[in-house]
């Protein structure tokens, strides 16, 4: 960040966005940082950082969770409001980003609007229906998560626009729920994420998600693959039936080839992931 | 830009560039006992405790340090009066060229100060971003283990921390 001039620890979120809102270029949030502290942007001209505006909480508002986009991963392990499927599932998501000190310091915002390919929390977000809650200096909207991550967070936000929380329904105890990070070793990047939500009724799949991400360019629920598996027993012929049907839809996908592995490599485990995701609610619940 | 942040219980008013990492902050400032290993955050020895966590101080810019309380090695036992878990990595043979331990041991003290006795699962967790090329890492979590015991035994455990500045 050679260009970086200026650093703003504003302590109300009101000042935050004004100071975003300022007229030109170059001015970004700051949340956690890990990314930005070693980012060679040379966009950057002013950071506003986000870490004194009380954006770190996590509340149970009446059937929905909703969490500040400060709330880092570790506060997300360490909290005792998430205690529904939901939450448990953002856990294990959280305690699958990089290493304790990454987990210290990344932030549910940044995992979000930064959408770095490996990010590892939207997967969960679109799966579990999430809204996201962004605020600018003019006003605050709510996008779902299935909208907001239709396109790279820089082509959805406004210019000053942040976002301030995010919030997902809580799930009654007849949900399972999975979360999948596929990695080379325990705090590498993903090279493929999952996450699935579904109940049993009759031993049958009902109210199936299934959100992907790390293996193509933006995450995605897989809207194709429910409607397959929507209403299959759970039964011996089941990871069958995944397996082949998740073969088909992977066709259509645009895998990403990078570092952590090939875009052959990642369409070469795609059904075996998700078949482990869906299994392993049974299995490991 | 101004920085104004305590390091080592020790309030401290600092001029720093807004581009300049925690560690090349620290660096600067003398505290060689946090290393640059690669720079990106994936090696664990720059680990400073900041406001209690463990956290590597190549990913922080030091303008977020504003107001908060950082603890590097240096700040929690000296070679006459080490810290408990200084002691027991020395004692259990978990140090060999020694340049990951400072990191990894203010991620197990990060650790011991919020579980006093953590499951080898925790200790694992706890010092899972701090890579060592030299010990295969068995040796390091008896240390931490070792300490936890020794910590619980004296109840507070003994360590010096250095009041004086440093000039």
């Amino acid at each position: 960040m050679d260009n970086l001039k200026e650093f703003h620890n504003p302590e109300s979120l009101k000042s935050a966005l004004e100071l975003l809102a300022q007229p030109g270029e170059g001015i970004y949030p700051l949340g956690g940082g890990t990314s930005i502290s070693i980012s060679e942007n040379k966009k950057i001209i002013q950071l506003v950082n986000l870490d004194n505006l009380g954006l770190n909480y996590i509340k149970d508002k009446g059937g929905r969770l909703v969490i500040g986009a400060m709330t880092t991963a570790q506060d997300i392990i360490d909290s005792t409001a998430l205690n529904d499927i939901s939450g448990t599932v953002l856990k294990k998501c959280a305690k699958t980003i990089g290493s304790q000190q990454i987990r210290n310091a990344v932030t549910l915002g940044g995992n979000t609007c930064g959408l770095f390919v490996w990010s590892d929390m939207p997967a969960m977000l679109l799966a579990s229906n999430a809204e996201i809650h962004l605020a600018s200096k003019e006003n605050e909207r709510k996008i779902s998560a299935e909208q907001f991550f239709l396109k790279h967070p820089a082509q959805i936000l406004k210019k000053g626009e942040i976002c301030i929380e995010v919030s997902f329904p809580k799930l009654d105890n007849k949900y399972l729920g999975e979360f999948i990070k596929f990695s080379r070793t325990n705090f590498d990047k993903t090279i493929m994420n999952v996450c699935v939500f579904f109940y049993l009724k009759e031993k049958k799949i009902r109210g199936l998600k299934i959100a992907v991400s790390g293996c193509i360019s933006l995450p995605r629920r897989l809207k194709e693959l429910e409607s397959k598996l929507e209403g299959n027993a759970m039964d011996e012929k089941l990871p069958e039936k995944i397996i082949k049907e998740a073969s088909v839809i992977k066709e259509n996908l645009n895998f990403i080839s990078d570092m952590k592995a090939s875009k052959q490599y990642r369409k070469k485990i795609f059904e075996t992931i998700i078949l482990d995701a869906i299994m392993g609610t049974v299995l490991f619940s | 830009m101004k920085l104004n942040l305590i390091i080592n219980e020790i309030k401290k008013e600092i001029e720093i560039s807004p581009d300049e990492t925690l560690l090349t902050v620290l660096r600067k400032e003398r505290y060689y006992g946090v290393k640059k290993g690669c720079g990106r955050g994936e090696c664990g020895a720059c680990t400073v405790i900041v406001n209690g966590r463990a956290k590597k101080s190549c990913l922080i810019l030091a303008g977020q340090m504003e107001g908060k309380s950082i603890t590097t090695i240096e700040g929690i036992g000296t070679a006459d009066n080490p810290h408990i878990l200084q002691e027991a990595f020395v004692s259990a043979g978990a140090v060999q060229c020694g340049f990951c331990i400072p990191g990894m041991i203010l991620s197990a003290k990060a650790l011991l100060d919020k579980t006093k006795n953590p499951a080898e699962g925790e200790i694992k967790s706890a010092l899972d971003g701090n890579l060592c090329r030299c010990t295969g890492y068995v040796k390091q979590i008896e240390a931490v283990k070792a300490a936890a015991k020794m910590l619980k035994e004296n109840n507070a455990g003994k360590y010096a921390v250095k009041k004086e500045k440093i000039t």
